[in-house]
């Protein structure tokens, strides 16, 4: 069948699966229980017990601290794309789920529950051994991250808002959650920029006060002098001369 | 055609002997042949700009004024104590820097009169293409005679409270001497001003043309007058705003 080849596949494509012998596959194939979410629908709250593992099938799933008010909303942390496997801490360390996941758009999900999982890795050492390695990747990932984003903080600390260079990266960035992250810094860092911009300019703008009164008594006393007059006959005689002599 | 340009400013500090031979020396570059006259007796200085110690000032202007030798024997060409190699001429005509000379010059006074017919000699006598006069802070008559016989005035101010009073009065009993051009330039202005702002309203309030506007440079202040900021940095966005000065004088 179409469908099974296209599970048969996708779990080929899932580092926690590829170790398993084709014969445990199709037994996890079955165990699998598929689901599908709506945008932006909540998979399982920070704080619930873990009872499953998820593997995306189709579409996106964030991991993400949530918020106070709307426990469905706040910045994701992480986003699981097809193929990639989440919520499989919580089975090993039987405590309960320390983020939220969510829908990011319409997706589909396959679950397999805790009890399957637990005796998949004792009767298959390759698989812990695919589990651990996932859980390193996920240590480095995060290492990278923080490195990442001490970066961009670093800079903007600094005082230099390169939100075009930012934004440049996350173009680059192939992991979806570093570019999504990415975005959000830059806006923020735009919109720090433009307010401190906006600041520099309230203090910069310098406001020249003359008394007009004083200005014109003074002007008339030094211009009606005598003297004055007499300088400016003077002057005009020699600005003659020069012309004339500029002439010849 | 020579033009006389007078570089005055209501106060001192504003950068004004600084600005004069950085555009003199800018003219010469060009090719044109530039005279400078310290007509600032009581405190002179420009001269420090060209290298000129004490020792290497033979005649200066109290000389001439004191009818001790002509304007021209007072003129020092400082051409290559500026840069070799620059097309036109610098003459610089100092004032004397010998206290006993101040001195005598602040209690006697001098001949305005003699001072404005030594100018037409040096444009004659040098065929000079500019004659710069730095003149003395302040509105005194002496300072007001080379006003009004400059073709055109370039004050200088600083964006400083201290500045703008005494500098529209100035600006206003110019134009009714009759000086021809009058520019304005606004030097040592503080990094965080918003310069078209400060333009608008220094033009809105002195109703005259502001020609550069010259943002607080670092380079410029640890020169310390040791060099021509014009030579020492040909490139600088300060050097490219003083040559706009010059068109601008030269149009």
């Amino acid at each position: 069948m179409e469908n099974s080849t296209g599970l048969d596949q996708l779990l080929r494509n899932t580092d926690l699966f590829r170790p398993l012998p084709d014969d445990i596959l199709v037994i996890v194939a079955k165990a699998l229980t598929p689901r599908t979410l709506a945008a932006k629908e909540v998979l399982f709250q920070q704080g619930q017990p873990g009872e499953e593992l998820i593997l995306v099938q189709t579409g996106s799933v964030a991991i993400y601290t949530p918020q106070a008010d709307d426990p469905a909303a706040g910045q994701a942390i992480r986003i699981f794309q097809p193929g990639q496997v989440l919520g499989e801490m919580a089975l090993i360390d039987q405590k309960p789920r320390s983020l939220s996941a969510r829908a990011e758009e319409p997706s589909t999900i396959l679950a397999l529950g805790g009890k399957v999982f637990r005796s998949l890795i004792q009767e298959h050492p390759e698989m812990a051994i695919a589990v651990m390695s996932g859980l390193n990747e996920r240590i480095r990932y995060t290492t990278d991250f923080l490195g990442e984003v001490s970066v961009w903080v670093q800079r903007v600390a600094g005082g230099s808002y390169q939100t075009d260079e930012i934004i440049g990266q996350s173009n680059q960035l192939k992991d979806a959650t570093l570019a999504n992250l990415a975005a959000e810094f830059a806006q923020m860092a735009s919109k720090v920029q433009k307010r401190e911009e906006e600041l520099k300019k309230q203090v910069a703008e310098l406001r020249i006060e003359v008394d007009q009164a004083k200005r014109d008594q003074e002007v008339k006393q030094i211009t009606s002098s005598d003297s004055f007059q007499s300088i400016r006959e003077k002057a005009r005689l020699m600005r003659q001369q020069k012309e004339a002599n500029d002439k010849e | 055609m020579s033009k006389i340009i007078s570089i005055h400013s209501f106060r001192g500090g504003t950068g004004k002997s600084n600005t004069t031979a950085n555009l003199a020396t800018l003219a010469a570059m060009q090719g044109l042949r530039v005279g400078i006259v310290d007509t600032d007796i009581q405190s002179p200085g420009i001269h420090v700009l060209f290298g000129l110690e004490t020792d290497d000032i033979g005649n200066s202007l109290n000389d001439y004024l004191w009818g001790k030798c002509t304007i021209k024997e007072a003129a020092h060409d400082v051409t290559s104590r500026v840069s070799p190699g620059i097309p036109g001429k610098i003459y610089l005509i100092p004032s004397s820097i010998k206290a006993g000379e101040i001195a005598r010059v602040i209690h006697e006074g001098y001949d305005a009169g003699l001072l404005n017919e030594g100018f037409s000699d040096l444009l004659e006598e040098l065929k000079l293409d500019l004659l710069l006069i730095d003149t003395h802070p302040g509105i005194n008559e002496e300072t007001l005679l080379s006003l009004a016989i400059s073709d055109i005035l370039l004050v200088i101010m600083r964006p400083d409270k201290q500045d703008f009073q005494g500098t529209s009065v100035t600006v206003d009993v110019a134009l009714k001497l009759g000086v021809p051009s009058l520019m304005m330039l606004v030097n040592k202005i503080p990094l965080q001003l918003d310069l078209n702002n400060l333009k608008q309203e220094i033009e809105r309030t002195f109703n005259a043309e502001v020609v550069a506007m010259i943002p607080h440079c670092d380079e410029l202040m640890s020169l310390a007058s040791e060099d021509i900021f014009a030579v020492r940095y040909p490139d600088h966005a300060v050097t490219a705003e003083l040559k706009k000065v010059i068109q601008k004088m030269l149009a």
